[in-house]
């Protein structure tokens, strides 16, 4: 399978929404780790004489109601967002695919009951789950992480749980087992080799729910604390003051929707080169 | 089937039942007394440690735990919520209200962005391939990536702000002053419309996309049918199912989910009671509001498995 | 009485110098600050008051504790305010006036003398007599009702009545504040057949006020109709009076600019100029303070020179510019109001920003340098009052080299940590008790504190001293010296760091008359009785 995967790749680079979308990704992902050498102004320097100013020479984007420089708080504001989703997500993938496939494999009624809890934590809304954790364990980026995270284990789960049905009675695996391959060994070698395609798309389509969930929750003022700048807070913060300057809004408005926008076609350009796999 | 439909219920119950129990731990478990809130933060006087210990003893935090959770399922059961810490209301009947109004938005926003969603992807189907079909699927794909708040407070910027056509936030009731509650509605309902629209959209492409390469379509293009009945009739019909799902199970997600565009717009719905409980650690309020929720998803959800069981035998055997 | 009464000499100079200030040097009866006669003082009209009309007013928060003696927090007086009277009231410049006293005096330190008027009934048709008085002083003396003012009620020795229309309270210590509570907004007056009455909802309401409760929608609307057998005549002026609680700020100024409701609670400063452009009434005060509180049993803080440090690394003004406009009043030095006599001018700028200053500090409480100094948790509510200022004073102390860690946390859990001390530094705001220099023994006496000290278990014998003789006196001059030396021991010590006096309005729409604000101090006083308002054209 691995080989036919290397050579699709060659494939991709053809294919228009991937490459954008993925040019996209890389730079937010170039802007987060290279911050320090896109922007040398502190994104937390107060400047009380210079606030709620539209874009200039000193200040790229403008400035905060606190005199803060809009464009070096956006560029640090990446990094949070970026290190909070990818954090987070990578949580959910490990746990969530592991309970996927315990439940998926072991059948019966473990695989009932699992799945019938994350159903029920799949269907309720991510965001008051989220402000329950966090009413408990507080606001920290460590803690959002794994507040996010906890609640992307359910995806994960159900996603991994049918691939891993679905392919469990194809013919190599029966084969294998007749070999007499230990069922963690089948579990391992043959299984997740084949959902790792589902896998990947859901990663993407994640990280554009987790970067929405974290700007979402920052918003509500339960993100990482003051004055770390996510784009989120960034927008809770222009919006009592929208009729002196929308700049504060508008900038990481832009910056989170384009994020979410290429996250979410890299997963949908992923899952379509990957179609014949997914229609089990 | 009916042993299918009575599983599935039982099941529910013992859901809303762990549900009511989490929350009931939870609650307990946070840092916070509701004594203390009730008193009044007043700057210039602090309650003292009698006066908090009378009020913790009025509403029964005292009482050992067991005792209170056993209360407080025997009452639930019996319908009644308890009453607000706050203002000493029955939790059952200001729920009744918020959800009315959260209705208000929901309803209409979830019907809106089925119709038009259900639309755009018919003609995004017919059509697959051209550029209409990328440019819808680009908008549904779009409004999926923008966060409702981002989406609502640009609306706001625009219609309310620089525009100033409609009012940036606030509520009236509908019996009070129509013209001006239909304006207060605008705004909320064209955020939620437009979050919505993009997977009913999606779905429903993907289920036409689907449906159109099956057996029966082929069946029905050698009988020589028109290929406007064969997508109304036939493709659109199968291809429903899938999408109803979708729009039932948004119905379900949102009544906790319209936290963002409550809080934007100032709507006084059920997220905006429920967060107003757990600031003011109003146990019955956080108790009650999750209780109904979570029963409302049960529901939901049995309703949607329901209609799955009845589409494919295959599943009510699961 | 037509004679003028002299109040305890230390309130009426504190109101002399502020009606002076207000009026000027006019007429002998506003100079006094104090009137015997029936009604308020000087509000020269340009027309006769016209009838009727319905006033939407946008109230901060809702009720939820419904005693009129029982109920603390500013948003209760409305409702409760304008349905029952009390015997004192203050009136525009903050003198008291008489309400259901026709007149008062103070005749010694322990003694006050009241006459009632007569012809006033309750909503239920009662006569209004001293009996109801001794009712009201007797259920607020009731531990079980939990009353706001049961401490002063505690200090009444007896109630001497008179007759029908005259008694006297006679105290069993001086107490200073005494006509600021009975003016203040817990002490209504209510019927002597309603002592037993219980308020679990508002349906049990039965004062002497200018309007009664015609319905409840709860959490929507409270609705007052006039009471037509109002004791002043020809009011009031209004017919209705809509009182609705709308929590968010934004929504209650929108409220008001697009003409749904007509008088407003608590304008934030981010607001003003759009309330003013607007054409709308702003009626601005400077009477809440914004400060820090520190815990000087915690560590790091524990160290005096540090906390006296950190007050010389804010930098007041900036913090005012940035998180509250400009409109703000930093407070550098004395901690009274500028216009009070107590205000002590030689301690002005003392906590100017002076970062040299705060490095040697650092060096006398043992650090080499501010990089030594172990993190500081730093609590701050969610309210945007606190966070705004509070994310400045981080940015200054860690631009300094100090280290905090910033830590938003609910209001709940906040009270929660205030009760208890378990926080070493604090964001936070409120108000001066009552606007006399002894607010701070609410915050800093060790048992008589209900505020600060008690919390962290701050103690000052000295402090404590000096607190306890500044209400011990009435003469003027001496209280002076007392406060100075208070003041001055606070400054030196640290245990609340004051940044400034918040800035803060209610509005009103361009049409509405008769309204004014208290001067500052007695913000949590506003006018709560609306039967002097009325609409123009």
């Amino acid at each position: 399978m691995f080989r036919s995967g290397f050579d699709r790749l060659k494939t991709y680079f053809r294919d228009y929404r991937l490459l954008g979308s993925g040019l996209v990704v890389a730079i937010v992902i170039l802007v987060s780790v290279l911050a320090p050498l896109i922007t040398s102004s502190d994104p937390n320097a107060l400047n009380a004489q210079h606030r709620l100013e539209g874009p200039s020479t000193d200040f790229l984007l403008g400035t905060d109601s606190f005199g803060r420089d809009l464009f070096s708080r956006l560029v640090y504001g990446a990094r949070l967002s970026l290190t909070v989703s990818l954090g987070s997500v990578i949580i959910g993938c490990l746990i969530g695919t592991t309970i996927g496939l315990v439940s998926g494999y072991s059948g019966g009624m473990t695989s009932l009951l699992l799945m019938r809890v994350v159903d029920l934590l799949l269907a309720f809304p991510t965001i008051l789950s989220a402000l329950f954790i966090i009413a408990f364990v507080g606001t920290s980026v460590t803690t959002l992480i794994i507040t996010i995270g906890i609640l992307f284990i359910p995806e994960f789960a159900r996603i991994v749980h049918s691939s891993v049905l679905a392919v469990r009675e194809l013919d190599y695996v029966s084969a294998s087992r007749t070999i007499g391959n230990s069922n963690f060994r089948i579990a391992v070698r043959t299984i997740l080799p084949n959902i790792l395609a589902p896998i990947a798309v859901q990663f993407s389509m994640a990280l554009g729910g987790a970067m929405i969930l974290e700007s979402s929750l920052s918003f509500l003022g339960l993100g990482p604390p003051p004055p770390a700048s996510s784009w989120g807070r960034m927008i809770s913060d222009a919006s009592a003051f929208l009729r002196v300057s929308a700049f504060g809004l508008i900038w990481p408005a832009i910056a989170i929707s384009l994020s979410v926008l290429a996250f979410n076609i890299l997963g949908d350009a992923i899952r379509d080169r990957l179609d014949p796999r997914l229609r089990q | 089937m009916t042993q299918y439909v009575l599983r599935r219920l039982a099941l529910g119950l013992v859901l809303v039942w762990v549900v009511a129990t989490l929350v009931f731990l939870f609650v307990h478990i946070l840092p916070g007394d509701p004594a203390q809130i009730i008193l009044g933060g007043s700057e210039t006087r602090q309650p003292t440690a009698e006066e908090v210990e009378s009020v913790r003893v009025r509403l029964g935090l005292n009482d050992p735990l067991p005792i209170q959770y056993v209360d407080f399922i025997r009452s639930t059961v019996q319908g009644d919520l308890g009453n607000s810490f706050s203002n000493n209301r029955p939790v059952f009947d200001d729920l009744a209200l918020r959800m009315g109004r959260t209705l208000q938005l929901i309803l209409p926003s979830v019907v809106l962005s089925a119709l038009i969603g259900i639309v755009l992807g018919v003609v995004a189907a017919i059509h697959r391939g051209s550029f209409l079909d990328t440019s819808i699927s680009a908008i549904g794909i779009f409004g999926n990536s923008l966060p409702s708040f981002v989406t609502g407070t640009v609306l706001v910027l625009l219609f309310a702000i620089h525009l100033n056509l409609l009012p940036s936030s606030g509520y009236i009731e509908f019996s009070k002053d129509p013209r001006r509650f239909l304006l207060y509605l605008t705004l909320p309902i064209i955020t939620l419309t437009l979050g919505g629209l993009g997977p009913v959209m999606r779905m429903t492409r993907m289920t036409m996309v689907e449906q159109a390469g099956g057996d029966y379509v082929r069946t029905a293009r050698a009988k020589g049918l028109t290929e406007r009945v064969i997508i109304y009739r036939h493709i659109l019909r199968n291809a429903l199912v899938p999408v109803v799902t979708v729009i039932g199970l948004q119905l379900g997600s949102r009544f906790a989910g319209t936290v963002l565009v409550e809080t934007i717009f100032n709507w006084p719905g059920v997220s905006s009671y429920l967060i107003t409980g757990v600031t003011n650690r109003d146990y019955p309020v956080i108790q009650g509001s999750m209780i109904v929720i979570a029963t409302i998803f049960v529901v939901i959800n049995l309703m949607t498995d329901l209609m799955y069981a009845v589409v494919d035998p295959r599943i009510r055997h699961v | 009485m037509t004679r003028q009464h002299s109040i305890n000499e230390a309130t009426q100079k504190m109101i002399d110098r502020r009606t002076a200030m207000k009026i000027g040097a006019g007429s002998t009866l506003a100079a006094s600050g104090f009137l015997t006669s029936q009604g308020k003082t000087s509000v020269v009209r340009a027309q006769e008051p016209a009838a009727g009309g319905t006033l939407r007013y946008g109230a901060v928060r809702d009720m939820s504790v419904f005693d009129p003696h029982a109920s603390g927090g500013i948003s209760n007086s409305w409702v409760i305010g304008n349905i029952y009277d009390k015997l004192v009231t203050f009136d525009e410049v903050g003198g008291f006036v008489g309400e259901l006293a026709a007149s008062f005096e103070q005749k010694d330190d322990l003694t006050y003398h009241f006459e009632l008027r007569d012809g006033v009934t309750f909503h239920n048709g009662e006569p209004f007599t001293a009996a109801d008085v001794v009712a009201t002083i007797n259920r607020i003396q009731d531990p079980a009702t939990q009353a706001v003012n049961l401490d002063t009620a505690s200090n009444i020795a007896e109630v001497d009545v008179v007759d029908d229309l005259t008694f006297n309270i006679v105290l069993k210590e001086l107490d200073l504040a005494f006509l600021f509570t009975l003016a203040s907004d817990t002490f209504y007056i209510i019927s002597e057949a309603n002592a037993d009455a219980t308020y679990e909802t508002p349906d049990n309401y039965n004062g002497t006020g200018p309007f009664t409760l015609e319905s409840w929608e709860p959490q929507r609307a409270f609705n007052l109709v006039k009471h037509s057998g109002y004791w002043k005549p020809n009011q009031p002026y209004l017919d209705r009076v809509e009182i609705m609680p709308i929590i968010d700020d934004g929504a209650r100024v929108d409220g008001l600019l697009s003409g749904e409701l007509d008088l407003i609670e608590y304008v934030p400063w981010q607001s003003f100029e759009i309330v003013e452009a607007a054409g709308a009434q702003l009626f601005p005060s400077n009477g809440l303070q914004s400060y820090l509180r520190l815990n000087p049993h915690e560590e790091p803080l524990i160290n005096k020179p540090l906390r006296q440090a950190i007050s010389y690394i804010i930098n007041r003004s900036d913090v005012n510019e940035i998180a509250f406009g400009g409109k703000g009043i930093p407070m550098t030095g004395s901690l009274q109001p500028q216009d009070s006599q107590f205000y002590v001018a030689e301690f002005d700028g003392r906590y100017e920003q002076n970062l040299e200053r705060a490095a040697e500090l650092i060096k006398e409480a043992g650090y080499d340098s501010p990089a030594d100094v172990p993190v500081i948790d730093f609590q701050v509510s969610t309210s945007a009052l606190s966070q705004q200022p509070a994310q400045v004073i981080q940015q200054q102390l860690q631009e300094f080299g100090l280290q905090l860690n910033f830590r938003t946390i609910e209001v709940a859990t906040l009270l929660e940590n205030r009760a208890n001390g378990t926080y070493t530094l604090h964001m936070d705001g409120g108000g001066m008790s009552w606007p006399d220099p002894d607010y701070l023994r609410s915050y800093f006496h060790t048992t008589d504190g209900t505020s600060y000290a008690i919390g962290v278990k701050y103690s000052n014998p000295d402090l404590d001293q000096l607190l306890e003789e500044g209400m011990d006196t009435t003469d003027v001059e001496e209280r002076k010296a007392i406060y100075r030396d208070a003041e001055e021991i606070i400054l030196d010590d640290c245990p609340m760091i004051f940044i400034l006096w918040r800035a803060q309005a209610e509005a009103a729409a361009s049409n509405l008359r008769g309204y004014y604000a208290l001067p500052n101090g007695l913000e949590t006083y506003r006018v709560d009785h609306f039967e002097e308002l009325w609409f123009e054209g």
